[in-house]
């Protein structure tokens, strides 16, 4: 049985790269990443679980990195907004004005990342299902929509030219 | 990030865990954490000393046949649960709980066992007569014990368990996810809000049973609720609401408001069985 107490040297796999740092069994994930190891792409909202501005993906999977203990995320294969390069979905965000503030962004384009790579098709339903766990205080939903439907066209086109 | 030391420990097998439980005063199960990781960072009255991470233990993430019956791991999260498609009644009332990426960590167990007072994935899984295998520490040296007993038995306003027992699965008659049924969800603002009312109505065979959650301070079913409802339909809604007792009133919702929602959603749940 794997026991972990006081501060540790942890690995954890974080966009491609193995990343070591020294962890406590109580630091969350969120805490982690922006603090041990510069990654500030995943922001601090509520650390509540309500808000989805620290959303990162956790085997591809949008999860609230302030809801994990970083020491829980041994083996698992970890995505912050900075690992995301060139990403369609970013495009349209930038393209359709997906963003106002930004604080939001990162966690939005996390979660529409796997949602368009899980939901090639659009479906309103889905789509809404997915997108209610990120809070945009700016209220810029629309432009956040129209990113969400542009970024599936260009998923679409790349994929037909390919 | 939680401000006190913790110990984290993650067991292989229910057995290992339960004995970290017996080692470590303080200790909590651990599976999805976002009840634990928010209270314990929010609040030092939380009690939390050592975490055992039950999440790799496969007993607890079995999603399966077992004979006449679906079995359903304490530590599946709610999106496996939904994934899986196995009962469609539970899969409803899973999809409104939280929001779609708390769903990607929380459990099924964590659902019933935690302590918000909502436990909404109780009201199908009441409804279905489901039971519930668990793992409990042996007094002193014994060795722990395995029980599989039904929810129903050790459901009285939450789960209650023995100190230190973890739950493993749930297993729930193959008949249960065929019945018609009727899911009904009204919450203060938009759909990721905790529930003013949420309930679910089946028709199993010639007997209605149903089960709500939010109109009181814990989930609910009663065999003479289901009596009243199989009898009459709805003609037994002024009765069935004087069955429920007093309703919970508070800032989101007053008792009256809560009577009403729960009228309305029963004539329609009724309507949609019939």
């Amino acid at each position: 049985m794997k026991e972990i107490s006081g501060t540790v040297e942890g690995v954890l796999h974080v966009n491609g790269e193995e990343r070591r740092t020294a962890v406590r069994p109580g630091d969350t994930l969120l805490r982690v990443l922006r603090e041990k190891l510069g990654l500030t792409g995943a922001k601090c909202g509520c650390e509540n679980g309500d808000c989805g501005a620290c959303t990162v993906l956790l085997d591809g999977k949008p999860v609230k990195s302030c809801m994990i203990l970083a020491v829980e995320c041994e083996d698992a294969a970890i995505t912050t907004i900075e690992g995301l390069r060139d990403h369609p979905v970013q495009r349209a965000f930038a393209e359709e004005n997906g963003f106002q503030c930004g604080f939001c962004t990162p966690g939005m384009i996390l979660n529409a990342a796997a949602l368009v790579e899980a939901h090639p098709e659009p479906d309103e339903a889905v789509d809404r299902e997915w997108m209610q766990s990120n809070l945009c205080r700016c209220t810029g939903y629309e432009g956040i929509r129209n990113a969400l439907a542009a970024a599936r066209i260009a998923i679409a086109s790349d994929d037909a030219s390919a | 990030m939680i401000a006190g030391d913790i110990v984290y420990l993650r067991p292989e097998t229910a057995e290992e865990a339960v004995e970290a439980w017996r080692r470590h005063e303080g200790a909590r199960y651990l599976a999805g954490g976002t009840e634990i990781a928010t209270a314990a960072r929010r609040t030092a009255a939380f009690d939390l000393r050592a975490c055992i991470d039950v999440k790799r233990i496969p007993e607890v993430n079995v999603h399966e046949m077992c004979g006449e019956r679906i079995c359903l791991g304490a530590a599946l999260t709610l999106s496996d649960v939904v994934a899986g498609d196995a009962f469609p009644l539970l899969n409803a009332v899973l999809r409104g709980i939280a929001d779609h990426t708390v769903r990607n960590r929380l459990t099924l167990g964590g659902n019933l066992a935690g302590l918000l007072p909502y436990r909404e994935a109780a009201l199908p899984l009441l409804i279905a007569d489901a039971t519930v295998l668990t793992l409990a520490p042996g007094q002193d040296d014994a060795p722990a014990i395995r029980r599989e007993r039904r929810l129903r038995e050790i459901f009285d306003r939450r789960l209650v368990l023995a100190p230190g027992e973890l739950v493993l699965s749930f297993s729930v008659p193959i008949d249960a996810t065929e019945w018609h049924w009727s899911h009904q969800r009204k919450t203060r603002t938009g759909p990721v809000d905790y529930p003013l009312v949420t309930t679910s109505l089946v028709q199993a065979d010639d007997q209605v049973r149903f089960a709500v959650a939010g109109a009181h301070p814990y989930p609910f079913r009663a065999d003479a609720i289901d009596a009243l409802l199989s009898k009459d339909g709805p003609a037994a809604i002024p009765a069935v609401l004087q069955a429920c007792g007093p309703l919970r009133g508070d800032a989101r919702a007053s008792a009256e408001y809560r009577s009403h929602l729960l009228q309305h959603v029963l004539r329609v749940s009724l309507e949609e069985l019939a």
